[in-house]
């Protein structure tokens, strides 16, 4: 029976992946699983609306659930219907908290909008939340606001905007911060109520029409008033007026939601509704897709699923002719957003790494087993996003810091994965699974800053470069994590269990020196390599940058460990310790390097990454204390 | 061979030394990194890796005392570390291969950054439309440029670096009749109309524009995006008295006119210039962006080099990651200015560009050849057990 | 071991020439011909033109010139107002230009410019820094900046004056400028000109600033 466990744990694990990749279901009688996945273009990229509305709701709030704690149900059942909301019924969408302000982030900026206890303080009517809340089980503070709640605070949010927005970014207070953050979220808001009406307007498809047809008098009266002629003083301003509004769309409106004409050949002159509405006073005609958007908006208002569902199947057609590749790949990235492989991962490695602790304590066999299997399919599962979002891009894996996140877990298991096939004792499982999740779990808080798949700047425009130097280092970052986790496994296992036997030891001490190895290899060539492209756009091959200087101090940090041990001055006990100081050195290149917000390599800069950065090197260094215990007060090496 | 000399060479084959100096190393790269916010990329360099020392003034004083070992120190120990462990050790084994040749591409990657970081010339070439330039600027040494323009043909120029005028003193030079006495110098200075600033020191200019200036000392600023812009107040000196005092800038737009000794003479503080034996004119600048957004796409610059014998006459592209090499330099499209009509390429002039591309064959060789032994030497003796 | 050892002689000499050598490059004085520079392409006519060579980048506004609403609508509501010097003839506003004057003396003249555009089109360094660039005046640092403003409070209205000295066409102009934050709006007023003539009407210029109120 025993046998068959791990098979089992397969078979049901492998099952629930596949699950997710079946298509999505409306939950209501609206098809929003078709209007998700209509197309837009913005940031440079045609994306369907669903990703638009999750990294919009990622970037607002950081997460996709539009709920308050003391409210049962979410406020929308997916993403997609509350860009339905925002697009279609922003007087609705304005009630909706979006908006996050935590007193944690900046208490002084929740006072500047004029959130007191009042709106932040949560009373559970039940006396057992209430406890729980007491205990921090559950939300005992409300930390998303909507709209309407900042509204009447906005003029003061802008004027200290503009006061610190003079400010170099890396000097600004956590206030400062804040108060940009802030403005910048509402400003993506408010960009996306401009994107296909008028958020003012009653009813925006009756002033369309009403516009196309006083369109004729009104460009008659405007001609007549520039020769100076007499004129229908009133037709003049009725246009002026529209006129101002559309600049005004077009101006503010974040999606390019209107295809090129069918005469136009090139795939990327989308426009907006505003820009379109505009053209409007040259063609004469309003353009039917604007009119599109515009009745599936009042249908939407009017909950007309039928006529809403008729209009996104017409729109949706007249894409499948035109836009069949870039239609494939949207159509693809909805698929992809629902089933999210990497969270789904992110579980997997979760379960395989407890499955494959206990396996040192009871059942190696079973346990380890089903352990290994859970890992496999999970490197599965993030081998296939990772490709999917290659494919999506046409670009290597790695091209900012988000997918360094995701290549750094994916390359660890990978290795991890080699080493369990080749010693079976569970210990690459144990390393896969806490690497693999919390390498996604960082990459899920790189995810909130926007969407992933971005643009490249021209300088990192060239796939030969990213496809070498950056994969190549990336996967020197990953080895020199794993060394550094397997010395800790050998501490900890060493210091605190009886389980490190002589044996295991040995292979440990052998699978950290092989691996280091590795990371010596890759993160020279990587570096080295970095420093060719460097020579070939920069003009110099070597420039100090940060990220350079940290990408040497791991090389510099494998050849200590590399000659340390050739030189005997480290036995295995120092081999582990030097290990994990290739941890702090890493995630200081990783990280480190773009919290200092200098030199050309610095995608990101992250103020609340700085502390858990610090507190990943504080217990790095607490590991390494613990380590310095005389060798016969350790668990394993008792007699 | 003697106690000490066999000393000696114990020390500098150690492996320890190697190691003690490889994490002395990642030491002062961690210190320079974060000195950077401060000093800004070229401060660090000159402070920490291109020095023997790494120098701290004492608190309250102006005296510098080594703290630290520096670039030059450490990556010359190592150097020397390697040299000597390799021709000690050396033995012409299959086996070794792989290391020695990583460690030989290794010496030459250090020898490769010594030349680079002693020789190499940066500077930029600021190209509009159309326009053609002889010449190309550092972005950040100035020089006094005192021009004798009388010739319709050509300029003589007189050119005295930045450095030279932060020595104030008295210059003489062969080729002017006047000697030159630098009054006051500012390595970063903003200038102002003195109506605007009612209680201006008197200023000491008396002649071009500098009498209705004042000069407002700035601290040094050291962010990459930023330039000092000096100011100095530069008196000349002719056998028969003084010819007056001008104020000179970068941020004064036209060089300043007078006349002496029947001839024209300009004067101009300005980027260093380094001229060429080459003409470059831009064709064509263009700079696409992705659709929707202000995100670059791609840069790039048409241009033709026309060099002086007239021998050379040929159409370029420069863009990201395709940079032009001519004549010693190499040019790349570094940046652009004014609606997209302005091109700025970089010109580098680095003999020892090469050397890293050589070393890095060696060491990815090497370094696979090494790993390769292992790795076959692992998996035969599991699969023997 | 880390006795006198540390450091060996021949390699520290060896780097110390170097040092040296290198150091030598960086202050020799020195004395070439050259080719004349180009004369600087010319900067455009002081007084004339409806649009401003620099004006900032407005939305869709430069590329839709040709739309009818782009010539009809003005964007931006028209919610300041000011009065001018009696000598200061006005010009007919444009399309760009919210008010315009022209300032003479002889052959000489002086054009001022009152420009709005949405948002802070940039901040305040670049919309300078493109100011000084008509008149061939390298760019400033925003400390350099910091130094060569004055700041004025006038009524409710918080304003940045600048004035820079420079060339065009061989010959000085000054510029003279006030940028005014309103209501989401940047307000640019520009007097710029012969550097004699706009020297003499500064006074002037700062009395019509006085003037300036929100409607």
């Amino acid at each position: 029976m025993k046998r068959w466990i791990p098979l089992i744990v397969l078979v049901l694990a492998a099952g629930w992946l596949a699950s997710t990749l079946r298509p999505q279901q409306n939950t209501g009688e609206f098809d929003l699983v078709a209007f998700g996945r209509l197309p837009v273009l913005v940031n440079g990229r045609i994306k369907p609306l669903d990703t638009v509305a999750r990294t919009s709701l990622l970037m607002m709030q950081g997460r996709q659930r539009v709920s308050d704690p003391t409210v049962a149900q979410p406020f929308v059942a997916t993403p997609a219907e509350w860009l339905a909301d925002v697009l279609f019924n922003p007087a609705k969408a304005d009630d909706y908290p979006t908006f996050r302000l935590s007193a944690t982030d900046s208490p002084e900026l929740l006072t500047l909008m004029g959130l007191t206890e009042k709106e932040t303080k949560i009373t559970y009517e039940s006396a057992v939340l209430r406890t729980l809340a007491l205990a921090d089980f559950v939300p005992g503070t409300r930390t998303r606001f909507s709209f309407n709640q900042l509204a009447p605070k906005l003029a003061e949010l802008d004027r200290q905007a503009q006061l610190a927005s003079p400010v170099d970014p890396q000097l600004r207070t956590p206030f400062q911060k804040a108060v940009m953050q802030l403005r910048e979220r509402i400003m993506l808001y408010q960009r996306l109520k401009h994107s296909v009406q008028m958020p003012d307007s009653a009813g925006f498809l009756g002033e369309i029409v009403q516009f196309q047809k006083n369109l004729a008098t009104g460009i008659a009266a405007v001609r007549a008033r520039q020769k100076g002629e007499a004129h229908d003083e009133a037709a003049f301003k009725a246009m002026l007026a529209a006129a101002q509004r559309y600049d005004t769309m077009d101006q503010l409106g974040y999606l390019l939601t209107i295809p090129p004409a069918a005469t136009d050949t090139d795939p990327t002159h989308w426009q907006s509704v505003g820009h379109t509405l505009l053209e409007t006073f040259e063609t004469g005609d309003i353009n039917p897709n604007v009119m599109a958007y515009a009745a599936l908006g009042s249908s939407w208002r009017e909950r007309k699923a039928d006529q809403f569902n008729e209009i996104v199947r017409l729109f949706g057609a007249q894409f499948t002719k035109r836009f069949a590749p870039q239609l494939a790949k949207s159509d693809i990235e909805t698929r992809f957003n629902a089933a999210e492989p990497f969270y789904k991962s992110m579980q997997l490695y979760a379960v395989a790494f407890l499955l494959a602790i206990f396996s040192w304590l009871k059942w190696p066999e079973v346990l380890g087993r089903s352990a290994f299997y859970l890992t496999l399919l999970a490197f599965i599962a993030t081998t296939a996003g990772i490709a999917t979002r290659m494919w999506l891009e046409d670009r290597p894996p790695v091209t900012n810091l988000y997918s360094s996140a995701l290549f750094v877990g994916w390359g660890s298991v990978g290795l991890c994965l080699i080493l369990e096939k080749i010693y079976r004792n569970a210990i690459g499982s144990v390393a896969a699974g806490i690497i693999g999740f919390v390498a996604l779990l960082i990459a899920h808080h790189l995810s909130l800053s926007g969407d992933t798949l971005e643009m490249m700047r021209a300088v990192l425009d060239t796939n030969l470069w990213l496809a070498t130097h950056v994969v190549v280092v990336t996967i020197g970052y990953a080895a020199t994590f794993l060394a550094g986790f397997l010395a800790l496994i050998y501490i900890f296992r060493g210091v605190l269990t009886r389980s490190l036997d002589r044996e295991t030891a040995d292979g440990l001490s052998r699978m950290v020196y092989g691996i280091v190895c590795f990371a010596t290899l890759c993160s020279l060539t990587g570096t080295v390599l970095g420093g060719i492209w460097a020579d070939q756009s920069w003009g110099r091959f070597w420039g100090w940058d940060p990220k350079e200087n940290g990408a040497l101090m791991i090389v510099l940090w494998n050849a200590i460990i590399l000659h340390a041990r050739w030189g005997g001055l480290v036995k295995q006990r120092g081999l582990m310790c030097l290990a994990v100081i290739g941890n702090i050195i890493t995630s200081w290149s990783w990280f480190g390097t773009n919290m200092l917000g200098v030199g050309l390599h610095s995608y990101g800069f992250m103020d609340a990454a700085f502390w858990w950065l610090l507190f990943f090197v504080l217990t790095q260094v607490a590991v390494i204390a613990l380590a310095q215990l005389p060798l016969e007060k350790w668990r394993s090496f008792r007699a | 061979m003697t106690p000490l000399v066999r000393q000696f060479r114990d020390f500098f084959v150690s492996l320890k030394l190697t190691v003690w100096l490889l994490g002395l190393s990642i030491i002062l790269i961690f210190w320079a990194t974060l000195a950077q916010v401060k000093l800004g990329i070229w401060g660090v360099q000159e402070k920490f890796f291109h020095t023997l020392f790494v120098l701290e003034t004492i608190p309250g004083t102006a005296i510098p005392v080594p703290v630290f070992p520096g670039g030059y120190l450490l990556g010359g120990l190592l150097l020397l570390n390697l040299v000597a462990a390799h021709i000690y050790r050396f033995k012409l084994e299959w086996k070794k291969a792989g290391i020695q040749l990583t460690h030989l591409g290794l010496i030459l990657l250090l020898v490769g950054e010594l030349i680079t970081s002693l020789m190499q010339v940066e500077s930029n070439m600021r190209l509009e439309e159309g326009g053609t330039m002889h010449y190309s600027e550092s972005y950040r040494n100035n020089e006094l440029a005192i021009l004798d323009t009388t010739s319709p043909e050509f300029d003589e120029v007189v050119a005295i670096p930045e450095a030279v005028l932060a020595d104030g003193g008295t210059i003489q030079h062969p080729k002017l009749p006047f000697q030159i006495r630098i009054r006051d110098y500012y390595p970063n200075a903003a200038l102002q109309m003195r109506d605007q600033v009612p209680g201006a020191a008197p200023s000491p200019a008396t002649a071009g524009i500098g009498p209705r200036v004042a000069v407002t000392p700035l601290r040094l600023t050291y962010k990459q995006d930023e330039r000092n812009a000096p100011a100095a107040h530069i008196e000349f000196v002719g056998p028969e008295g003084t010819l007056g005092t001008w104020l000179v800038s970068p941020l004064l737009s036209a060089p300043q006119k007078f006349d002496y000794a029947g001839r024209t003479w300009e004067l101009t503080l300005r980027f260093k210039r380094y001229y060429h034996p080459f003409a470059i004119t831009l064709l064509d600048f263009s700079h696409d962006k992705y659709p929707g957004t202000d995100i670059p796409k791609n840069f790039s610059s048409r241009i033709r080099l026309k060099t002086d014998d007239g021998r050379g006459d040929r159409e370029v592209l420069i863009y990201m990651n395709n940079p032009l090499r001519h004549a010693g330099l190499t040019f790349y499209q570094a940046s652009f200015e004014k609606g997209d009509t302005v091109s700025i390429l970089q010109v580098v002039r680095n003999p020892g560009w090469v050397l890293p591309y050589v070393s890095c064959v060696m060491m990815g060789l090497g370094l696979l050849v090494q790993f390769g032994i292992h790795l076959f030497g692992f998996v035969r003796k599991r699969s023997a057990t | 071991m880390w006795g006198p050892a540390m450091l060996s002689r021949p390699l520290a000499c060896a780097v110390l020439v170097l040092l040296l050598t290198s150091g030598c490059r960086d202050r020799e004085i020195t004395a070439y011909r050259a080719p004349k520079d180009p004369v600087a392409a010319a900067p455009g006519p002081v007084t004339a033109g409806p649009l401003p060579a620099d004006h900032p980048p407005v939305g869709n506004q430069a590329g839709g010139d040709a739309t009818m609403a782009n010539t009809a609508v003005p964007t931006g509501g028209d919610n300041l107002t000011w009065t001018a010097p009696a000598h200061w003839t006005a010009k007919p506003a444009s399309a760009m230009r919210k008010g315009s004057f022209a300032i003479k003396d002889g052959d000489a003249e002086a054009d001022l410019s009152i420009t709005s555009f949405p948002g802070d089109t940039g901040g305040l360094l670049a919309n300078l820094n493109r100011w000084r660039g008509q008149i061939s005046l390298p760019p400033l640092t925003q400390d350099q900046l910091n130094a060569n403003r004055e700041h004025v409070d006038i009524g409710p209205l918080h304003v940045d004056v600048v004035d820079f000295v420079g060339t065009a066409n061989g010959s000085p102009v000054r510029i003279i400028g006030a940028v005014v934050p309103l209501e989401g709006e940047t307000w640019f007023f520009k007097l710029m000109g012969p550097d004699a003539l706009v020297a003499r009407e500064k006074a002037a210029f700062r009395e019509f600033l006085g003037s300036v109120r929100p409607r």
